[in-house]
């Protein structure tokens, strides 16, 4: 396979999954907030 | 009364929401674009979606959630009759779209059986011996559609059936629950076929072609209108599915990190998908001792019903029965893909009635099933494939641009007046702020990109005219254009329809009497 082929191929990837992850896990984080803020309200 | 709604749970959202974006045509779709542009598409691509396909998916999700009422329900509030014929004007489109894609899906239930079988080393079995396809079929008039194909028909109705039974059980027990079976299982068997399809013979040379880079293309403005396309149409936009779901979300959610979500998500389902397509091109050339992937390419429907098989074909010849099982769970991930997709095109036009015309969902649901699938008859007779174009190149493209154009700028204007409420609404939940930049790219910058691509599908759309009159002319202004029209009409007047129909028949009854 080309170098140039891989490195695009790679990056590709790397971008979707990377992002698909990170917005996963900043939706957690969110959630988790929301749990604490929930906890002291009540 | 007003009929409450019930909660669906967030992963139940981000499922269904999946199960909407992720279907049949970003399937096709994305594999098709990287074949024509090579891996110069991405870059377009995602700065498209990035810059409009996202922007118009989190404000639908925003107002669903924010007002816990379905399109049909909230434009006909705030936009009166105007509103309800612009909000209609998306379950009619969806609904329209579902007639043909369940034939589609129909397809990939063949494909099941088949895969069983020992017509699979066939590789063309399907489209020449089921469908009875050539290619570059001339379809003029309907006397030349060919015979009823009985198994397409039959395999529709299954589809029909199946679904019915889904949506019976609403949003919340019958969405929800299929979309938590499909879509895990969709995500799981793709990336299991696209490490698989890496490894085989050839497969390097697929991939070689598929991620080409050459910055040269970027000054083709096709590019990045076909760019454009596809982000937009592959996030399920503008369909009113994203409003029904969000309107069943838990209150106060970060619908713009959802939005993000989704969106990648979809794209890696699509990147993967390209990446299968192309690893089983490779392969093929490599097996015919062909040079040119272009040879074997087909755009469309025709590159998984028609290449993807011949793949099958290859591997059972290497390990007997691997091929039949690959088969197997690659038509089942289709038809899940599908299915889920269909659900929410559907549950567009049945939440609608159930909600604003105040149906039963048994009477909604029946009314749209019916009418869905007396339409989808017509694309199951032999030489029917050929009609797809000319209704999509409307309900597929030009009314969802024309919807998201609406919804941007707006009749009202909506967008304007709604955007500061949408923006403290998201800024109170979400942790990605909407700056003043925001603004220019939603109300100004994404219109702008929408108009352009509704000028470029009309004028795609009169070259269509003049080489087939009867697809684009015949089938796609009268069901595209005249269908949608008419529906769209007699919903949104259905209360002043109804009354007129009363006086007439009490008149009559006080002529008779007289």
């Amino acid at each position: 396979m080309n170098t140039g082929a891989i490195i695009l191929m790679v990056i590709s990837l790397l971008i979707m999954i990377g992002f698909f992850i990170f917005f996963i896990i900043m939706d957690l984080k969110n959630h988790k907030k929301e749990k604490k803020k929930k906890i002291k309200t009540k | 009364m007003k009929k409450q709604r019930l909660k669906i749970s967030k992963l139940g959202f981000l499922l269904s929401v999946m199960g909407s974006t992720v279907g049949l045509g970003g399937i096709w779709g994305f594999p098709t674009q990287m074949y024509n542009y090579h891996g110069t598409f991405l870059i377009p691509f995602l700065i498209c979606m990035i810059i409009c396909a996202i922007p118009v998916l989190y404000i639908e999700m925003i107002i669903g959630n924010k007002y816990r009422k379905n399109h049909i329900e909230f434009f006909s509030e705030i936009g009166g009759k105007k509103g309800a014929f612009f909000s209609w004007l998306h379950s009619t489109t969806v609904i329209l779209l579902s007639t043909y894609y369940s034939v589609l899906v129909s397809w990939t239930l063949i494909n099941i059986i088949i895969s069983f079988t020992s017509h699979l080393n066939n590789g063309s079995y399907f489209y020449h011996d089921i469908l009875q396809q050539v290619d570059n079929q001339d379809v003029n008039s309907i006397s030349t559609l060919g015979n009823l194909n009985w198994m397409v028909l039959l395999a529709t109705i299954g589809v029909w059936i199946i679904l019915g039974i889904i949506l019976l059980g609403g949003v919340e027990k019958g969405i929800e629950k299929a979309n938590k079976i499909f879509i895990p299982f969709l995500f799981f068997m793709i990336v299991i076929l696209a490490i698989y399809t890496s490894t085989l013979a050839g497969a390097k040379f697929g991939l070689n072609v598929m991620f080409d880079l050459n910055a040269k293309h970027l000054l083709n403005p096709s590019l990045w209108k076909d760019a454009f396309g596809q982000s937009f149409f592959m996030l399920s936009t503008c369909t009113g599915t994203i409003y029904i779901y969000a309107a069943h979300a838990p209150e106060k959610q970060d619908n713009t990190n959802q939005a993000f979500v989704v969106a990648f998500g979809t794209s890696l389902i699509g990147l993967l998908t390209a990446i299968i397509v192309f690893n089983a091109m490779g392969a093929i050339a490599q097996d015919q001792g062909i040079t040119d992937i272009g040879d074997i390419f087909k755009a469309g429907p025709a590159l998984i019903f028609q290449v993807i098989p011949q793949l099958f074909g290859i591997i059972n010849t290497q390990v007997p029965i691997l091929g039949n099982i690959l088969a197997i769970l690659f038509f089942v991930t289709l038809f899940f893909a599908g299915m889920s997709s269909l659900i929410g095109q559907v549950e567009s036009m049945v939440n609608g009635l159930e909600y604003e015309i105040h149906l039963k969902r048994k009477h909604a649901l029946g009314l749209s099933l019916l009418g869905a699938m007396a339409i989808s008859v017509l694309f199951t007779f032999n030489n029917s494939p050929a009609l797809f174009n000319g209704l999509a190149i409307w309900v597929a493209q030009l009314w969802l641009l024309i919807i998201g154009f609406i919804l941007l700028i707006g009749i009202g204007p909506y967008g304007w007046k709604l955007y500061d409420t949408l923006k403290l609404y998201n800024n109170e939940n979400s942790w990605m702020k909407w700056k003043q930049g925001y603004k220019i790219i939603i109300l100004i910058i994404a219109p702008i990109l929408i108009l352009i691509n509704i000028g470029a599908g009309i004028y795609d759309f009169i070259g269509n005219i003049i080489n087939a009159t009867f697809i684009y002319g015949t089938v796609g202004l009268s069901l595209g254009v005249g269908l949608v029209l008419i529906l769209t009409f007699i919903l949104t007047y259905h209360k002043n329809i109804n009354n007129s129909f009363k006086k007439l028949f009490k008149q009559k009854t006080k002529n008779e009497r007289g």
